[in-house]
């Protein structure tokens, strides 16, 4: 993430991809760290996730 | 047909940044629930876009015309301010604001002695080197703008930050004299006003030209 520009200050957007195929769009990363996920996703582990892209 | 905002409606947009001159760009949620884009004038008055032209464009038009004609309050559930990148007339209704988001604006050169803060609800800060750098693309906003943001909570909303953890660590920039940078202004996002100064370290900073973090109250 910190190879990336941020999106505004102290975070950046990112579309997340499951393994399912699935896509969240726009989600927030703070700090390179922590993301920010709407609640239906709360079930949501590491291993479900196959990429994070940053949007540019 | 205008529509007059009500009381409240109109101190909510009053805490948000113009789009242009005496105006800002909204969405409204109207009587019937249908929704509607257009601009607010003066805080005070809605003109759906699809009635831009036929108001606006008729020879002789005042505001107080606009007003008289106007629909009472009461016709509009929900008004927000959105991007300002929306076609609605500007240049030939309304001066549109040159003021663009960073993002979209030209690169500049840092003066010699001027100095940026940037705001964090983290103190390991992970955009700042172990060297005392900004990386690529970092931001922040002008040592003036930030005189503005007294605490935390102020912070998060001037440069419409997604946390809401108030941004209580504050760091120092003072980057070498023509450091490339982009100036421009916050956008309402998530649900904050933005409106503050925000700058774009487009190379980053060089090592040791930051410092901090202090600490602000978050409320």
């Amino acid at each position: 993430m910190l190879k990336f520009p941020e999106t505004g200050m102290g975070y950046q957007t990112v579309d997340v991809v499951l393994k399912s195929g699935e896509i969240i769009k726009d989600a927030v990363v703070l700090n390179a760290e922590d993301i920010k996920l709407p609640d239906e996703y709360s079930w949501l582990k590491l291993e479900n996730i196959s990429d994070v892209r940053v949007k540019k | 047909m205008p529509y007059k905002l009500d009381f409240q409606q109109i101190r909510e947009l009053l805490t948000q940044p113009e789009a242009g001159m005496g105006y800002q760009i909204v969405e409204s949620t109207m009587r019937d629930y249908d929704s509607l884009k257009g601009v607010v004038l003066n805080a005070d008055v809605f003109i759906p876009f699809e009635k831009i032209q036929k108001i606006m464009g008729r020879q002789y038009v005042s505001y107080s015309a606009i007003l008289l004609e106007a629909e009472q309050p009461g016709y509009i559930r929900k008004i927000r301010v959105i991007s300002k990148e929306i076609e609605l007339g500007e240049g030939k209704y309304f001066i549109k604001s040159n003021i663009l988001p960073a993002l979209k604006a030209n690169i500049t050169l840092t003066c010699k002695s001027e100095n940026f803060k940037r705001f964090s609800d983290y103190k390991n800060d992970r955009r700042i080197t172990a060297s005392g750098g900004l990386l690529a693309g970092t931001f922040a906003t002008t040592e003036e703008d930030a005189r503005n943001v007294k605490t935390g909570t102020d912070a998060i909303n001037r440069y419409a930050m997604p946390s809401d953890e108030p941004a209580i660590y504050v760091f120092t920039v003072k980057p070498t004299e023509k450091t490339e940078i982009r100036r421009g202004t916050v956008e309402p996002a998530y649900g904050k006003p933005g409106g503050g100064v925000e700058v774009i370290f487009v190379n980053g900073s060089s090592e040791k030209t930051v410092t901090g973090p202090d600490t602000i109250p978050a409320k």
